[in-house]
């Protein structure tokens, strides 16, 4: 199984983000989900270069959005995942789940 | 300055460190955002929001732009500023060399030599971070790296050696031989650092 088929745990978080918020999603508002869902205050920078390479792997798809004046002119990029995305959210979402089964009464040890 | 926009120099550097296909797409991100602070909050709030998102988002985005370079151009480059750094320390020796040989304000001297073995060390763990960054990037095995560590180390340790007999008035021989022998650890922490940043 190629190793480009498993995500990493903020492509995770970042493709996790655009399912949610659907095909409308672009950088702000995925930066907003990650935060509000996980606490975690995440650079644009971060969310943006997870987005480029998710991109380059086919995982996700962009498009060309409105540009409005409160972006000074510039235009949106929205993003939405692939099928091949789901796939691989699924297949790391399972392989995490199994490694994590079971694993309570050992956490619970003094 | 526009109280309601972000300061042209914050801009600037931005637009410098985006890679040049999300560049408008992430401004215009971050100046909407930018605004809902200013107005939710205050505009300094959001100016200072704006200076720490820039310097979080330094690593990710320069990363990426050095990750789309061509990576034996950025060998090629850091051997080249290294030897650039070289040639100037040759300069400082030799201008060292005369003054203290006539015998000027050893004071003077003591401070230049400080100098010419700060910027060396400079050199040298910029040279250590080019390595690691390039190894990294292009994803090579580790031993390229320590490859890359010895032959720069000896690039290194063998002209300062023949300059320190060329010139040994110039700085005392002990010292050139201690700081020979930090030049290994120096370049491969160097290495080390860029290697891990490549992997972020």
């Amino acid at each position: 199984m190629g190793r480009e088929k498993y995500l990493g745990e903020f492509e995770f978080l970042v493709i996790a983000a655009l399912l949610r918020l659907g095909k409308n999603a672009y950088g702000v508002s995925v930066r907003s989900e990650i935060k509000k869902r996980t606490g975690r205050q995440v650079s644009f920078g971060a969310v943006y270069t997870t987005l480029d390479r998710l991109e380059s792997k086919s995982l996700v798809r962009s498009r060309s959005g409105e540009a409005t004046p409160s972006r000074g002119g510039r235009p949106k990029k929205h993003f939405e995942v692939t099928a091949r995305g789901v796939d691989a959210m699924k297949r790391t979402l399972e392989s995490v789940q199994s490694m994590v089964d079971g694993i309570d009464t050992a956490w619970n040890l003094p | 300055m526009n109280p309601v926009c972000p300061s042209r120099i914050q801009r600037r550097l931005m637009w410098l460190i985006s890679p040049r296909h999300l560049r408008n797409e992430l401004l215009g991100d971050m100046e909407e955002e930018f605004h809902g602070i200013a107005s939710r909050v205050s505009p300094a709030a959001a100016s200072r929001w704006y200076r720490r998102q820039l310097v979080r988002s330094a690593g990710p985005l320069l990363g990426q732009r050095l990750r789309a370079c061509r990576p034996e151009l950025v060998t090629l480059g850091a051997f080249l500023g290294y030897w650039a750094f070289y040639c100037c320390e040759l300069m400082a020796m030799r201008a060292l060399a005369a003054v203290s040989q006539s015998g000027i304000d050893s004071t003077f001297v003591a401070r230049n030599l400080l100098l010419v073995l700060g910027i060396e060390v400079l050199a040298l763990a910029a040279a250590g971070i080019a390595i690691g960054l390039v190894v990294g990037l292009a994803k090579s095995a580790r031993h390229v790296q320590a490859l890359a560590t010895v032959a720069l180390t000896a690039t290194f340790v063998v002209p300062t050696m023949i300059n320190t007999f060329r010139y040994p008035d110039a700085v005392p021989i002990e010292l050139r031989i201690a700081f020979a022998l930090l030049a290994f650890p120096l370049i491969a922490t160097g290495a080390a650092l860029g290697r891990r940043f490549s992997n972020r």
